[in-house]
This record gives C-alpha cells, structure tokens and sequence, in this order.
C-alpha cells in the first residue's frame, strides 16, 4: 500500500475512536464549543487529507460534514438529536469508506446523494420545511425525516487488520534508550572485571551479555527512525502547484526515500526542505520558452536524493534551472549590509555564493504569492544546524544549483573527539571540527595578535585562537607537555580552540544538562562515559561567542590578510571521463553544462556537431572512453572562445570543488596539463587549450 | 513534583554545618554517599558539578555554598537526590539525620530577622529538643534566580 495512504488510515482511525465519542457527548452538551472544534478538526483532517489522495467519495461526504459542522459552530443551526443522528450517519460512512480502503486500497463505488442531500439540508435549515433553524426538536424526533428512513446504513463487515504498527510516546523511548545507555555502562564495568581474572566463569555469559547489549541498544535506537521521505509527502503537490501557477513545466524526482533518520531530525528537515523545493520550482526552473531558447530540455527537474554516507544522511535538492547569479549575490549582500565590500570582493564565487545563508539576505527579485513568505536561507541553515547539521550550496550558471544538506542519524548520539585541558576531559562534535592540529611550544608562544585576539596561520588564513582551559576559568595546573589546536567551523565563522591533548574518539550519548547549568551557554549537554565518569561537551560555537570571537571579527580579519598567491585556491569543476577516472577543469574557464541528448548530436564526417543557440557547436568526446550513444544524454561542458564556442563531452558532472590547483605531474598525453591533488585524489588537469586548438584546425577526431 | 508540608508531615533531616535542616519526604528520592562530581566551569558557584546516578545526569548542589555556610573540611558527605520538575539534583550536606514527623500545628514563622537567603528558601522552622529545624522549600532552593551567579 502507498505509504501516504498508509499513514493516512493510521491517523484517522485514531481521529475516527475518539470522534464517535466526541459526537455523542455534544448532543448531551450542545453548548461545549472545544467539543465541536475538536469535531470539526478531526472531520476537516480526513476531508484535507482526501483532496490529496484522490479520495473523492470521501472527500464529498467529509466536505459536506463539515459544512453541517459549521453552521452548528456559527450557531445557525442548534445542536440537537436530529443533526447528529444526521452527522453520526456521515461519520458512519467515513468509516465505511476509510474500512474499505483498508482492505482494498480504493474507495468502494456507491452513491452517496441521499445522505449528502440529507445533510445539505441543514445547510440552509429555512428553506427546508420542516426542519427550523432554532431546532424544534421535539416535533422534529418524533417524526422520522422522510429521506433519514430511506437511507441505507452501510454496512461494515468487519474491521479489516489494522497495520501492524503501534503508536509510542516518545517519552517512552526516550526512558528507554536511557535504560539502554546504563546498561551499556553496568555492561562495561562487567567486562572490565572479567577481563581482569583468567578463566572467569563469567567470561562466557558476559561476552553473550555484551553482544545482546549492543543488539538491543541499536534496536531502541532503530525505533526512533524514520524514513526520510514522510518528510516529503506534501513536496510533489507543492511543486505541481507552482508549475501551474507560473506555467512552467517541472518533474520532481526523488531517491532514497527509505534513507532512516532520527524522527527529531526528519521533522526538523521538513520545514527546510519545503523552502528550497518551493524556492528551485520558482525562483530556480526557467519557464518552458526560455529554456528551449537555452537549449534545455522544456521540462525542468528538481532531484531530491537522500543516501547514507560516512554516518551522517546527505539530502541533496539539485535543480537545471538557471542557477544562482553570483555576482548579483555580492551585489545584493554588500547593498543588504550582509558583509563589508572588501570581504566579499576577496570571497571565492563559491564562498560568496554561501552568503545567501547569511541573515538579512534575500535574492528573490520578485516575491510572488509563493515564494519569499516563509522563511528565508538564513532560517534554513539555523534550523539545519540546529541539529547539528551542515547545509552547502553550488551552483552553475544556466545550469542550476545544487543545495546539500548534511545531519547526523540521530539527535541523542554524536560522534566526538574527547580531549583533556588541565586535566579535566571535554567532548567535542566531531561535526564541528575541521582539523587537529598539534602544536610545538614554540608555535604557541608565537601567536600573531591583532585587536586582543591571538591568532593562528592556518595555510592561507589567519584564524583567531580560544584557549579553552581560559575560556572555561579552568584551576592553573603545570603546563601540559603537548598542545592540541582544534579547528572549528561554525556557521561561516572559522577558529581555533587550544586544548591540551586529544584522548579518544567516540560515539557519545547526548545527555541533556540541567536547567541551573544550562545558563552557562558554553555546552550542548554532557555525556557519560564507559567508566562512568560525567563530561561536558562543548558547543563550540557557543563558546567563541562567549569568548568574543564573532563572526563579524572573524570575516574582517581574513579579510585584513592578503591571499598568498601561490596558494590561490580555484573553483574546480570534476567530471568522470568513463569508469572511475576523475578529471578537473577550472570552473573559471568554463562557460556553461550541458545536457545533450543523443538524439540531437549530429555527425559531420567524422565529428560530432549539436545545433546549439543558434549555431553550431563541435562537440569533442574527453577520451576514448566517451562515446556517443543512442538514448543517452550527454554530459558537456561548454567552452568560449572569443565568439566561438565549443563542448567537451564527459560521461558525467563529479563535482564543484574548492582547491589549490598545484599541477604535481606534467602531461604524458595530450589533451591533459598534468595531475594535481585535489581534494585528496591525484586528479588530471584537462588541457583546454590543446582542445581549442583542435576545433580550430578543424581536426576533431 | 513540588512537595511542601501541607502534603505531608514528615521531613528528612539534614545537616550542614552546625544547623539542621528538614526536607519534605515526598521530595526526597534517595540518599546516597558522596559520588565524585564532574565540575561545570563558569557554572554558578552552588552548583557543585554533575554526577551520573545509573545513568541519570544529576545537578549537585553545594549547600555549604548555597546556604552560605563555611564548609568544614573532611567530612564524609552525603548526597541527598531530591527531585524538582523532572529534574534530579542531589544535595551535598554533612550529614543525615533521621525522617521526623512535623505536626502543621508545630510549625512556626521564620524569624523576621533570618538572613535573606535562608528566608527564602525556608517555609518555617519547627523546635525539636536538640535545637531548630529550618523546613526548606525544595523549588524555592532550586530556583534559578534566587541563586548567586
């Protein structure tokens, strides 16, 4: 069964139990109006639910409930006997209705005209004789309403197995996964003192104990998933109306709905996720005649893909429309005061592009009836890091943008880095630490200081530097023998934490604090350890702001510092030439991607050709392993030159990296610079000029 | 679960330093020996760090501090786990006397002249043979704003 249907039966079964009773008790109390609002919510529920099902049967009795509903809410019609034996009869059929499609998956046929005509008279009670407005019901009930009698009851033949699931207070699973996590300590505590004794009876019993252990925890855990897509059910009609609305033409694809998260972290991804599908369909896909003047396909599509990776769930919201103007980015953020002009100017196109999640930012143009009401980037980041996530975006002219959201599995475990200041231990998220890096004592007495603030060089970037152990008004100790620099992101703030060593990894469990420590603001909660011991973990960003290292400071002293030039980093743009093999070309020389579907490539002679804006466009496979194939699209990658443009067909578009292009290995073969590391892989440099001068001797192979 | 003693008539009482204390048994959930606590820098300064009760985070309080009583040195401290809003918090005290029945009746008003912090935290003093039993308020001890940063 369709999983929207599913949980649809779900809950209104559970609105269905309690509206019976709730029906019964306001003929008794016809004055009670919570009683009739929660009567008219549950009906309003089924009838919203309905429209979006396809569930029309339903949808004309609910609606027409509703109604009657309504004039006993207005107080035009008074609650008595009469009409809820009539609204009675229609929660009847709902009931049969919703039973049906229990068992079946359609709504059985059948006509209903007597009972909504029935229940339509209540709807203007004047004009129906018989039936008076302030509600005779004396006379009324003695005399049966004619079309009452003449109604079939439905009939229910018998309540079809409910689907084998169970609704839990959270609060339950909440005790339990705390009874999980003692256990866990009582457990390690059995296996220390196991290991301790050879030929311990219990060594046996505890190894079955431990296994179990880890079982049941990972299954309490597993209770608190859900999949992913139940965040995703109102999307696809979200996007069908913008498309109607603004005639365009979209497809929503989405993959990896059964990608299982913590049911905390899917709700708080909803209200984020609507944003940025409703922000691509309408700010993001080009109208139908602007994208076949593009030489688009007409039909735009938004990809939602979501999938597992490295412990964390990745949500990607990729769209083909135009993509977003980067310069009109810095524009409109040194216009809106978002950041100085000397910062922007010096901010890569792929930093700048990240400042539309600052505060106080906004690129719609136009804000129409559908986008630009509800809440801004700004929002969705806050709200995605929130939960301890990341939210990135990329985008390519002409040739749409990628938003990609990164969250942990779950809220209540965390992957942390356990490090010792002066002798205390502190966690720290690991989704907030960019890098270790180990220090020389001469390295920390050697900090550079501007304005109070020590700082760190960090490769090309000076990043203020927090003693924690000072932050914190830790007790002095002896200097520890080893200093560790945590680099932390938060937000687009970057800095240093000085901490003594780093003791451990681990998946911790997340442990509130209470409310008279929680005013300290320098903590996302505390945890215990295996041994039992209660550690603090640190919110770092909580923790600079304390320390007086805001953003504002941060953004104006990288500014403040020239780039080396030697160590310049470059937008790369990464694409597969066939099997694994990974090539880079400088974004700044491309000019556009490309989706070139087989059908509209056309060969001269030996070379390819795609009609393409009005003239023609060589195409140039990017090796042998590139070939042109019936029913594929290609990918390409378009070049400029001069007035010319030609494209380079590729097997697929990798990615959009930030990275010091370094060429360590010169060319063995034409058609490529030489190889550089890129982020971390040894990557061939495509040769653009040896392509170009291909095109323009005419000898494309 | 706030208790106060028109609940109940029997309080557990407690000493710190010279001076004992009576809690309302219904806000009592153990008493257990001093556990090593886990300090909370840049935490208020009666606040003697967290400690993990079978797997619970429980805030511990410092009475010496919070009654503003000079702590004597080497003591065998209990822990008295009282609970307050959902919330655990143990109580550190010198020692731990026996439960005692408080009659309504017996219950007088705070002297007008009690410190100001004690007089806040303290619903009336009771006489017992060996001297005065100050009743505390357990959402009144624990109240975050009545507590010195």
């Amino acid at each position: 069964m369709d999983d929207l249907l599913k949980d649809f039966l779900a809950e209104s079964a559970e609105n269905l139990a309690q509206l019976d009773h709730n029906v019964v008790e306001l003929e008794r109390d016809p004055s009670n109006a919570s009683l009739l609002n929660s009567i008219f919510r549950a009906i309003h529920t089924i009838k919203g639910a309905c429209g979006f099902l396809g569930l029309s049967r339903l949808e004309t009795v609910s609606h027409t409930a509703e109604s009657v509903l309504e004039q006993l809410r207005s107080g035009a019609v008074k609650a008595d006997p009469d009409v809820i034996s009539d609204i009675l009869r229609a929660v009847d059929l709902i009931k049969f209705i919703l039973a049906e499609l229990e068992s079946h998956q359609v709504e059985p046929p059948g006509d209903d005209s007597l009972l909504i005509a029935l229940l339509e008279q209540w709807l203007s009670p004047v004009a129906v004789p018989g039936i008076t407005a302030t509600g005779d019901s004396a006379s009324a009930g003695a005399e049966p309403n004619p079309l009452a009698a003449s109604l079939p009851v439905p009939q229910i033949e018998q309540l079809a197995p409910i689907n084998a699931s169970l609704r839990v207070n959270i609060t339950l699973l909440d005790s339990l996964m705390n009874l999980a996590g003692e256990l866990v300590l009582n457990r390690n505590q059995l296996l220390e003192m196991a290991a301790r004794e050879d030929d311990s009876p219990f060594a046996m019993p505890v190894q079955q104990l431990s296994r179990i252990t880890a079982e049941l925890q990972s299954a309490i855990m597993k209770t608190r998933m859900q999949p992913v897509g139940s965040a995703w059910g109102k999307l696809p009609r979200i996007v069908r109306d913008i498309a109607r609305e603004t005639g365009k033409k979209i497809e929503l694809d989405m993959k990896g709905a059964a990608t299982e998260m913590d049911r905390q972290l899917v709700q708080a991804l909803q209200d984020p996720l609507t944003h940025m599908v409703r922000n691509s369909a309408d700010h993001g896909i080009e109208p139908v005649e602007l994208r076949r003047a593009l030489g688009k396909p007409p039909v735009g599509r938004i990809v939602l893909n979501a999938y597992h990776e490295g412990g964390h769930v990745i949500v990607e919201i990729t769209d083909d429309g135009k993509g977003i103007d980067v310069a009109e980015v810095r524009r409109v953020a040194i216009e809106r005061g978002v950041a100085r002009r000397e910062v922007v100017d010096a901010m890569s196109d792929c930093q700048a592009l990240r400042l539309v999640f600052e505060p106080g930012f906004s690129t719609a143009a136009s804000v129409t009836h559908l986008s630009g009401r509800g809440v801004g980037m700004d929002v969705v980041r806050s709200n995605i890091e929130h939960v301890g996530g990341a939210v990135d975006i990329t985008s390519v002219r002409d040739g749409g943008c990628t938003v990609r959201i990164r969250l942990p599995l779950t809220l209540a475990i965390i992957s942390s880095l356990i490090v010792s200041a002066r002798g205390e231990l502190f966690a720290f998220p690991q989704a907030s630490v960019l890098e270790l890096i180990r220090l020389s004592a001469d390295e920390i007495s050697h900090f550079d200081i501007l304005h109070n603030v020590r700082l760190f060089r960090l490769r090309n970037e000076l990043v203020p530097v927090i003693d924690l152990a000072n932050a914190l008004s830790l007790p002095e100790q002896e200097p520890s023998a080893v200093t560790t620099l945590v680099i932390c992101q938060a937000g687009a703030a970057r800095f240093g934490i000085i901490v003594d060593e780093v003791v451990d990894t681990q998946e911790i469990v997340v442990k509130p604090i209470g409310r008279l420590t929680r005013s300290v603001r320098c903590y996302a909660g505390c945890t215990i350890l295996g041994d039992g011991r209660v550690v603090m973990i640190i919110d770092p960003a909580a923790l600079a702001m304390r320390s007086g290292t805001e953003t504002s400071t941060v953004a104006s002293i990288a500014a403040d510092i020239p780039e080396s030039p030697a160590l310049k980093q470059d937008s790369l743009l990464l694409f597969g030439v066939g099997g694994d093999a990974v090539q880079a070309v400088p974004l700044s020389l491309v000019a556009r991607l490309e989706e070139i579907p087989f059908e509209r490539i056309e060969s001269a002679g030996e070379s390819h050709v795609v009609q393409y804006r009005g003239s023609l466009l060589p195409l140039i496979p990017a090796g042998p392993s590139v070939t042109f194939t019936s029913g594929r699209t290609n990918s390409v990658i378009v070049f400029n030159e001069g007035s010319s443009s030609f494209g380079i067909a590729v097997s697929d578009i990798r990615d959009i990296v930030e990275d010091v292009l370094n060429l360590e290995l010169l060319a063995v073969r034409p058609g490529i610079l030489g190889t550089a590391v890129i982020a971390g892989a040894a990557t061939e440099v495509l040769d653009v000029a040896y392509y170009m001068k291909q095109v323009r001797g005419g000898q494309i192979s | 679960m706030t208790a106060t003693l028109v609940q109940t008539d029997e309080v557990v009482t407690f000493r710190v330093g010279s001076q004992w204390f009576g809690l309302p048994v219904l806000a009592v959930q153990e008493v257990i020996n001093h556990q090593s606590v886990a300090r909370v820098p840049l935490a208020r300064a009666c606040i003697a760090g967290l400690l993990n009760l079978r797997g619970q985070i429980v805030t511990a309080i410092d009475m010496h501090s919070r009654l503003e009583i000079p702590a004597a040195a080497s003591e065998s401290l209990m822990d008295v786990v009282v609970c307050d809003g959902d919330e655990l918090f143990a109580l550190i005290v010198d020692e731990v006397g026996d439960v005692v029945a408080v009659l309504p009746h017996t219950l007088e008003r705070l002297p007008a002249s009690l410190d100001s912090t004690w007089a806040r935290i303290c619903s009336g003093v009771v006489r017992m043979h060996h001297g005065l039993l100050a009743v505390v308020d357990v959402t009144r001890l624990l109240d975050e704003s009545s507590t010195r940063p």
